[in-house]
């Protein structure tokens, strides 16, 4: 039977019953109907709680971005021996430190990390913890901000005059007497003026740090 | 609810409405590894939504539904669609298939020229002759699936019987 042939024979009332009956028969073979039973089983389902994950990602975003934002902030207060400290110097100011790459901007940038070093001198003192290691920790930070100040320093003048380089050199100084600590002067008993002395002697160390090795390397870069 | 009680329950369902669906998909698609597919893809978005603990209240619906939209999805990705079909609401309509083509379906001569029959009906009253006649749905849950009013359904289904008549010849008969 052609196709025409097909078309044109139409089913009686009787045949479309049986042609109906006849369409109910088509089934799943058991073998099918097991194997889409299983793969259904097997299908990894999203859960629930992904399909919520643009909001569940944003409100740990955001939770995120509020807790580093609160601990950075927070360790920009810290003093050496702090639990946050190490944050500040190892994590923050390294970060601050490829942000300010330009020579321009680091001699500004290193000029604050030092005057930084020196606040931190200051209030550690001011609280009587200005210990020996906590100062030759500081030394060492100042030395390498100092000496990269003088190398950026070198960098961003170039062939000009020394005026501009001394322009440098006056607001880095300034920068690290002028800081507005006072340490308290404690002369309830002779122990408490030599801690006095002592204490201002470290930080007046660590600001002579900073300066003769700026000194040094100017000296050796000419 | 464990998961024990879900996949008894989704058992329940898929051995209760396997056939009929797998039916539904192989008359409209012609070819038995996609009809498979498409229920099994079906039965997977049953089983998903029982997981996220949707409510389910008529499976069935649920799962004509989804195959049929995953059957049009289909149609629409193999044949070459003009945007007046897009736009068109014939387009969601029942496709039978083409009984010159040598289907993949193993069904007598009788079976072939009713969907034979089916084909020449207007779109409109395909789809809930075949529900009602086919898969003995009720006008309630075909206008469920088809987003119907049951009225609707209801006056298709007699509309689409006379039309058949019709085709069939059999009012001419009756007449002669």
């Amino acid at each position: 039977m052609n196709n025409d042939q097909f078309k044109k024979a139409r089913p009686t009332e009787q045949s479309f019953g049986r042609g109906i009956e006849e369409l109910k028969n088509i089934r799943l073979t058991e073998a099918e109907k097991t194997r889409i039973l299983e793969r259904v089983f097997s299908t990894p389902i999203e859960s629930p709680y992904m399909k919520r994950t643009p909001v569940f990602a944003f409100v740990y975003s955001l939770i995120l971005i509020i807790s580093i934002s609160g601990i950075t902030y927070a360790s920009d207060f810290s003093l050496p021996g702090d639990t946050l400290y190490p944050i500040k110097v190892s994590v923050v100011e390294p970060f601050l430190d490829v942000v300010n790459s330009s020579a321009e901007d680091k001699i500004v940038w290193e000029t604050e990390k030092v005057e930084r070093r020196i606040v931190e001198a200051e209030k550690l003192a001011d609280i009587d913890e200005l210990d020996d290691e906590r100062t030759a920790e500081l030394e060492r930070k100042i030395e390498q901000s100092s000496r990269a100040f003088a190398e950026a320093v070198e960098k961003a003048n170039g062939d000009r005059s020394e005026v501009r380089k001394e322009e440098f050199r006056k607001k880095f100084e300034s920068k690290i007497d002028d800081n507005g600590i006072q340490i308290e002067e404690d002369r309830s008993d002779e122990s408490g003026v030599l801690r006095n002395i002592q204490n201002k002697s470290r930080v007046d160390g660590l600001r002579r740090t900073a300066i003769e090795t700026i000194n040094r390397i100017e000296t050796k870069i000419k | 609810m464990s998961i024990d009680d879900d996949k008894k329950r989704f058992t329940e369902i898929y051995n209760r409405e396997s056939d009929s669906l797998f039916r539904f998909c192989l008359v409209r698609v012609s070819d038995r590894e996609r009809a498979l597919d498409i229920t099994q893809e079906a039965f997977t978005r049953l089983w998903s939504s029982i997981l996220s603990e949707k409510k389910v209240d008529n499976p069935r619906a649920l799962l004509f539904i989804v195959a049929r939209n995953l059957i049009i999805d289909w149609y629409r990705r193999i044949k070459s669609v003009s945007l007046e079909s897009l736009s068109s609401d014939e387009d969601r309509e029942f496709d039978a298939p083409d009984p010159k083509v040598e289907l993949e379906i193993e069904m007598n001569a009788d079976a072939r020229r009713v969907l034979s029959v089916l084909s020449d009906l207007e779109p409109q009253y395909r789809e809930v002759i075949y529900f009602r006649y086919v898969e003995d749905l009720t006008p309630q849950e075909i206008a469920e699936i088809l987003k119907l009013n049951a009225n609707t359904v209801s006056v298709r289904i007699t509309r689409g019987i006379e039309a058949l008549r019709k085709l069939m010849g059999i009012k001419k008969m009756n007449n002669e």
